[in-house]
């Protein structure tokens, strides 16, 4: 449908993204699911994607893991898109908390929201402004 | 005296008149007049007995005078005497009283002033006691605080050594997967090749592909496993996700055992969205007998898309 803004998630665990993804859905927006991060970036040179939502520990994908570490596969992925592309909108939703990873996330430009302790209702309110440009917020404020 | 004297006087010039109007002594009156002579006589004696007398006493109380007097004299002067005594004991007293005065108001004023220099000799010795404390305490605390950075900076080395080499291990058995999975993908690719060289039949190439991939994911497993024990959170969920991919019987008793030593938690989440990949709807019962343990809505997301990825299997 044209117009509809189309939002790429890159994460190999589905039984988390597919449930995102329906939310997004229903919230109007086009979704695509990858599982790692080979198809991650040739999706990204294929179609016009609006927002990315990346994991970090994602299997990089046969092409690229002799080339990225899959424990920050997605981190890898991020600075490769930030070479090319300075303004697509990145999620970062992962599990990991280690500092000397997290750190690396400001200067790239994302943002990071943690899997497991943000609720879902919220991830999908933090998308849709990240997308729309409007303002944050949730029920709780 | 006198009152005896007048009226005695009065009878005799009576008794006299009444003498001259009788002139015959054996007249009743001249025999009055008589006895009155004789008794006036007897009064004359007794006059001049009280005369006597009277100038005895007289002698007597200037005598008494003379000793008043002189008793006077003697009293004057011992009252001199003793008003003397008693202004001399006066100022004695006074100076006595000024002298324990004096002692009264030295002996505390001396005990002040002892007071105080005991007290100042006290205070520096003691604040001298207190700086030799203060310098040893300073120098003490300043080799402490040393000593404790030293050892704390000897531990944050020695911890972030410890966390490179535990990631450095994480690290190994990761490459060490991923290089055996990347191997693997060859290997397949490989025999898929040769296979389609050899003109293999399609049913036969089945076979052997299945086959191979039996062999290959339980190399893979022992991978998972040693992540899974050796690993921290984000390492087990990596290890519970990626053991959801093998296609062998032993990764669901590992999922298993992960769930019910974790309870409900990210790792767990994880370990039952694996399950799910499997798509065995024999798995259903024990997917509906987590119900009670997993709670949180992370957990609850896994949970129920593994029970419509094994329903659909049950379909299927």
């Amino acid at each position: 449908m044209p117009g509809k803004k189309r939002i790429l998630i890159a994460d190999d665990e589905l039984w988390y993204t597919e449930p995102l993804q329906d939310g997004l859905k229903d919230a109007g927006y086009e979704v695509i699911l990858v599982t790692t991060g080979a198809e991650c970036l040739r999706k990204l040179e294929e179609e016009k994607i609006d927002l990315l939502v990346l994991d970090v520990m994602m299997d990089p994908g046969y092409e690229l893991r002799k080339e990225f570490s899959s424990r920050i596969s997605g981190l890898e992925i991020a600075k490769r898109i930030r070479k090319k592309d300075v303004d697509l909108p990145i999620i970062i939703l992962s599990v990991v908390t280690e500092p000397d990873i997290v750190k690396q996330f400001r200067p790239l430009g994302v943002r990071y929201l943690r899997k497991g302790e943000t609720p879902l209702r919220k991830i999908l309110a933090f998308i849709n402004s990240a997308i729309t440009g409007i303002a944050y917020t949730t029920e709780d404020g | 005296m006198r009152f005896i004297v007048i009226p005695l006087s009065i009878v005799i010039v009576f008794l006299t008149v009444q003498n001259s109007s009788s002139e015959n002594p054996d007249h009743p009156q001249a025999q009055i007049s008589f006895s009155l002579q004789s008794q006036i006589e007897s009064q004359r004696k007794d006059l001049h007995l009280l005369k006597a007398d009277l100038a005895d006493q007289k002698a007597g109380l200037e005598f008494i005078k003379e000793r008043l007097e002189l008793l006077e004299q003697r009293n004057s002067q011992i009252l001199s005497m003793a008003s003397q005594t008693v202004n001399s004991s006066h100022n004695s007293f006074e100076k006595v009283l000024e002298i324990h005065r004096a002692i009264l108001f030295a002996i505390p004023t001396l005990l002040l002033f002892l007071f105080a220099v005991v007290g100042y000799l006290g205070y520096k010795s003691f604040k001298q006691v207190l700086l030799e404390a203060q310098g040893r305490f300073k120098q003490e605390f300043e080799d402490f605080k040393k000593e404790s950075g030293e050892v704390l900076r000897t531990a944050r080395v020695e911890h972030e050594v410890a966390q490179r080499d535990a990631r450095k291990t994480l690290y190994a058995f990761k490459t060490s997967y991923l290089n055996t999975l990347t191997t693997l993908e060859e290997a397949t690719r490989n025999i898929d090749q040769k296979m389609t060289e050899l003109n293999i039949g399609l049913e036969e190439k089945d076979q052997i592909k299945s086959s191979a991939k039996q062999s290959f994911d339980r190399i893979l497993y022992d991978h998972l496993v040693q992540i899974q024990n050796a690993g921290n959170e984000e390492m087990k969920i990596y290890a519970a996700t990626r053991l959801g991919d093998l296609k062998t019987e032993e990764p669901i008793a590992a999922l298993k055992s992960i769930i019910e030593i974790e309870g409900d938690t990210k790792v767990s989440a994880s370990a039952i969205g694996a399950l799910g990949k499997s798509k065995d709807s024999s798995l259903i019962p024990y997917l509906e007998s987590l119900n009670d343990t997993i709670r949180s809505e992370y957990g609850k997301l896994a949970l129920d898309w593994a029970k419509r990825q094994c329903a659909e299997g049950k379909v299927k």
